[in-house]
């Protein structure tokens, strides 16, 4: 039972790694780390099983994801300043730079800049709660597991108490003594009666 | 030449032998009542020892039983605070906890971030306009934005866990109970099986006394 529960203490860390480096996948690949100083403050110290994931070491990752373009929110902001350049470009190629159709395509593209960056951190904030789910459920089976074990090894002892290999407690009270059997030795014994003659026996056969 | 027929001889009549006495020794003999009192005093004798014996027997099996079933009781309750003292219901309970504060704490980061990166975005485009001496105005949507991440992203799901947490950890809280109880069904099974095999013992005595000498069986 130790061992199997040391088991589990094992999968219960290996759980929390594995959702630490899962955690700082996801942080990674978006371009953006959580900055504790500048969360609200009702907040700033709850950082849960994240603050883990926090580290100077994933910040380095980010900033280099982002400078050479490979993270999410970098190619948003390339594709959001080609946009604004060719909208710029085309206008005023055409003279038409100070109309109202500069304003218009800048607002069409800073919508969609907005709705990338939102289901950008949409899509990144789901994937960390289905590793919240994850990792809660897994760690409620390991405490179902830790139950389950406990009770195997309670039938198992229950077998061994069954067969007489365990000895019971010496606190408890001593067998009651066995109530006095008959002597065998006080009741006569019956006599033997003479057996009969039988015809065709060995006797009768000698006798005849 | 036929031969004159001649009437047998009458034979003289056979006499009536009177049986009866004969019979009535022959029922006293094969009677189990023709057993002496004193042959019947020693069967009896036999079969009360035998029979003693074996609720001697049936005594030692009791209280082992009742003995083994206190062990196992003892070894439940053992096993239950055992559990208890792992805390799984506590640690289920702060598991939740800390993702509910995870995810809620993720959401608020992601939501400030969008709500910088969209105004900065949306100052940029106003500057921009201003310097070709345009009047038009980009609305902000940077500060919206960044609420509909955070209910949707974070404080939804966080919510989701702070109900399933209380549920998950009463369920584990109610993991030593049910070893206190499935080790009391484990006694009361040790003790069935004592008293099955206490009855094993009673139909071996009641074999012994119906067979004995003078009983109504054997009569």
């Amino acid at each position: 039972l130790q061992g199997l529960l040391a088991q589990i203490n094992a999968s219960g860390a290996g759980n929390q790694a594995s959702l630490t480096g899962q955690q700082q996948q996801i942080l990674g690949r978006l371009g953006e780390t959580i900055d504790p100083s500048r969360l609200p403050a009702g907040i700033a110290g709850r950082l849960g099983n994240l603050g883990a994931a926090l580290t100077p070491e994933l910040s380095g990752v980010v900033d280099a994801a982002n400078q050479s373009g490979v993270s999410t929110l970098a190619q948003l902001a390339r594709q959001y300043q080609r946009a604004q350049s060719a909208s710029a470009g085309d206008l005023a190629a055409r003279g038409i730079i100070r109309s109202g159709a500069y304003g218009q395509h800048a607002a069409d593209n800073l919508h969609d800049y907005t709705l990338g960056q939102y289901q950008a951190r949409q899509s990144a904030l789901d994937a960390l709660g289905g590793l919240q789910s994850s990792f809660t459920q897994q760690q409620q089976d390991l405490a179902g597991q830790a139950g389950s074990a406990t009770n195997d090894a309670l039938g198992r002892l229950t077998d061994q108490i069954r067969a007489g290999l365990v000895a019971p407690p010496t606190s408890a009270p001593g067998a009651a003594p066995l109530p006095p059997a008959v002597p065998r030795a006080a009741v006569p014994a019956i006599p033997k009666r003479a057996a009969a003659p039988v015809w065709g026996s060995q006797r009768t056969t000698r006798a005849l | 030449m036929t031969l004159p027929y001649v009437q047998p001889p009458q034979l003289p009549a056979a006499p009536q032998a009177n049986l009866s006495p004969l019979l009535d020794a022959l029922r006293k003999q094969a009677a189990p009542t023709n057993f002496g009192p004193q042959a019947q005093a020693l069967a009896a004798a036999d079969v009360a020892s035998a029979v003693a014996g074996i609720r001697a027997q049936q005594d030692e099996i009791r209280r082992q039983a009742g003995q083994q079933a206190g062990q196992v009781n003892d070894a439940a309750h053992s096993a239950a605070q055992f559990l208890q003292s792992l805390g799984l219901g506590d640690a289920v309970a702060g598991d939740y906890a800390h993702a509910a504060e995870a995810q809620r704490a993720g959401a608020a980061g992601y939501s400030g971030g969008l709500r910088t990166t969209v105004d900065d975005a949306a100052a940029q485009v106003q500057r921009n306009l201003a310097s070709l001496g345009s009047g038009q105005q980009v609305p902000g949507q940077g500060a919206a934005a960044g609420d509909a991440l955070y209910g949707l992203g974070g404080n939804l799901p966080a919510n989701t866990l702070d109900v399933l947490g209380p549920l998950a950890a009463q369920s584990a809280r109610a993991l030593p109970a049910q070893t206190l109880g499935y080790g009391q069904a484990l006694a009361v099974g040790v003790q069935g099986a004592g008293l099955s095999g206490r009855a094993r013992w009673t139909r071996t005595w009641r074999r012994s006394r119906r067979n004995a000498p003078g009983s109504r069986r054997t009569t």
